[in-house]
């Protein structure tokens, strides 16, 4: 019954069973909605037989049959002997094979798998059969996560970079242990913060955040969350801090309020500090004021790492100016920034 | 006179990182630069020897090689970058990997200074 059925070629709107549904019209429609382009391949002649969406693909005229030479000249260059070894090799391929390669319509470059069976399974005569795909979509995707992935590399060596660089940088600076892996620590988590913000999405795009958000952030441990019990108060004009930059700002922030925290404001619970700025067109000013605190006595070593990072910070990184009074009322700090310099 | 070394790194953490092997280990004096604009300028300077991070905000640091190359001062790149990728005039330069081991930067700049 079931012979007669597929013999019989019943009419397409009257399928009997499952493999009467599976006439040539019927697989046709398959085929069309899947993007497959069939082909067959004389094995004696090397001449390949295409269907209307295999000429497509290929972006080459509809002609009787076409050869292999002439598809090779669409085959990207760099694939070119990737795919002819896997052409030459397919009848002692076996079962199934799949070889995926570009190829150049102008200015597009389109990904095809050719897929099908070696070792003369399937052939009928001395024809095979099998079918090309445009798989594009997967390996443009493809391609955009190796090129993610690298980022990802190249930034995670960074990280490493500035982490020797901070561990070697606190072992000089410290006397004690204690001190070395407390001062590395909080480095750390001030650039650990900045990230946090800045955090690049799925394309490896940062998003840039708005200054007083960042300063936020990293002045967290002395918010209060009532905020009318707030010591610090942070008021600056709307602006936007770049990647680059929001490592520079959050150990800048980061090394006034460890001073401050040691000598200054936040070093007693009556002390606050005010942030404010002044938007001077290309500049903006900060201003950093702490007040109510104790009488400020100037480290000895003011000229130490410390202050030095913020110097070359401000002035390296970020084009700008940063001076620090140390004023026994307070310790005041005030920072011009190049506000495009800033964005980056 | 001291030693003249100009570091060229636009990470001011590595930089100072950097400055501080350079004035502790080398007893040298450092110079720093984070743009290749800086860099020329510095490199006019007598120096004796650089350091060359090779992506910079400006670009990479090839022409600060070259312009060091022509004036007959050794220098060490040192990048995340993998060496294999310089061009093919500058393959011969001696090359560290981030992160620098301090002891192998030491060892190699005193070895270039004293040649």
């Amino acid at each position: 019954m079931d012979i007669e059925v597929r013999n019989g070629r019943p009419a397409p709107n009257e399928p009997t069973g499952s493999l009467g549904i599976w006439d040539v019209d019927r697989l046709r429609f398959a085929t069309d909605a899947a993007g497959v382009a069939l082909w067959s391949w004389n094995v004696d002649t090397d001449k390949i037989t295409l269907d209307d969406r295999g000429f497509d693909l290929w972006g080459i005229p509809r002609a009787p049959n076409v050869t292999f030479e002439e598809l090779s000249a669409r085959i990207h260059p760099a694939d070119l002997d990737k795919v002819r070894a896997a052409f030459a090799a397919t009848r002692e391929h076996l079962g199934a094979y799949e070889t995926d390669f570009r190829i150049l319509l102008g200015e597009e470059v389109r990904w095809i798998s050719a897929r099908g069976r070696g070792d003369d399974q399937g052939m009928i005569g001395r024809l095979m059969y099998g079918i090309f795909i445009d798989v594009s979509v997967r390996r443009h995707a493809e391609e955009a996560r190796e090129v993610i992935t690298g980022e990802m590399h190249h930034r995670i060596k960074n990280l490493f970079s500035l982490s020797s660089a901070l561990a070697g940088i606190a072992s000089r600076s410290t006397t004690t242990k204690e001190e070395m892996a407390r001062d590395l620590m909080r480095r750390l988590m001030a650039l650990s913060e900045a990230h946090e913000l800045i955090r690049p999405d799925s394309t490896m795009q940062s998003a840039a955040r708005e200054l007083s958000e960042l300063l936020t952030v990293l002045l967290k441990p002395y918010l209060d969350d009532d905020v009318s019990k707030n010591r610090v108060t942070i008021s600056v004009p709307r602006m936007l801090v770049g990647e680059h930059s929001a490592t520079a700002v959050a150990l800048v922030v980061h090394e006034l309020a460890t001073n401050s925290m040691k000598y200054g404001a936040l070093s007693v619970p009556t002390g606050n500090l005010a942030i404010s700025g002044l938007d001077q067109g290309e500049d903006v000013e900060i201003n950093w004021l702490e007040y109510g605190g104790p009488t400020v006595i100037s480290p000895p070593h003011v000229a130490g790492f410390g202050s030095r990072l913020v110097t070359s910070s401000v002035e390296g990184q970020l084009g700008g100016t940063i001076t620090v009074d140390w004023a026994p009322q307070g310790i005041a700090a005030k920072l011009k920034l190049n506000k495009v310099r800033l964005g980056a | 006179m001291k030693p003249k070394i100009l570091i060229v790194e636009d990470c001011v953490l590595l930089a100072m990182d950097l400055a501080e092997l350079v004035q502790r280990d080398l007893e040298a004096e450092a110079v720093m630069a984070m743009n290749i604009k800086d860099a020329l300028r510095a490199a006019n300077d007598n120096v004796t020897l650089a350091f060359l991070d090779i992506e910079l905000p400006d670009g990479e640091s090839y022409p600060i090689a070259r312009t060091l190359m022509t004036m007959g001062v050794p220098f060490i790149f040192i990048s995340a970058n993998e060496s294999a990728s310089l061009p093919d005039d500058l393959t011969e330069v001696p090359f560290l990997p981030k992160p620098v081991v301090p002891s192998r930067l030491i060892g190699l700049a005193k070895a270039l200074v004293e040649s």
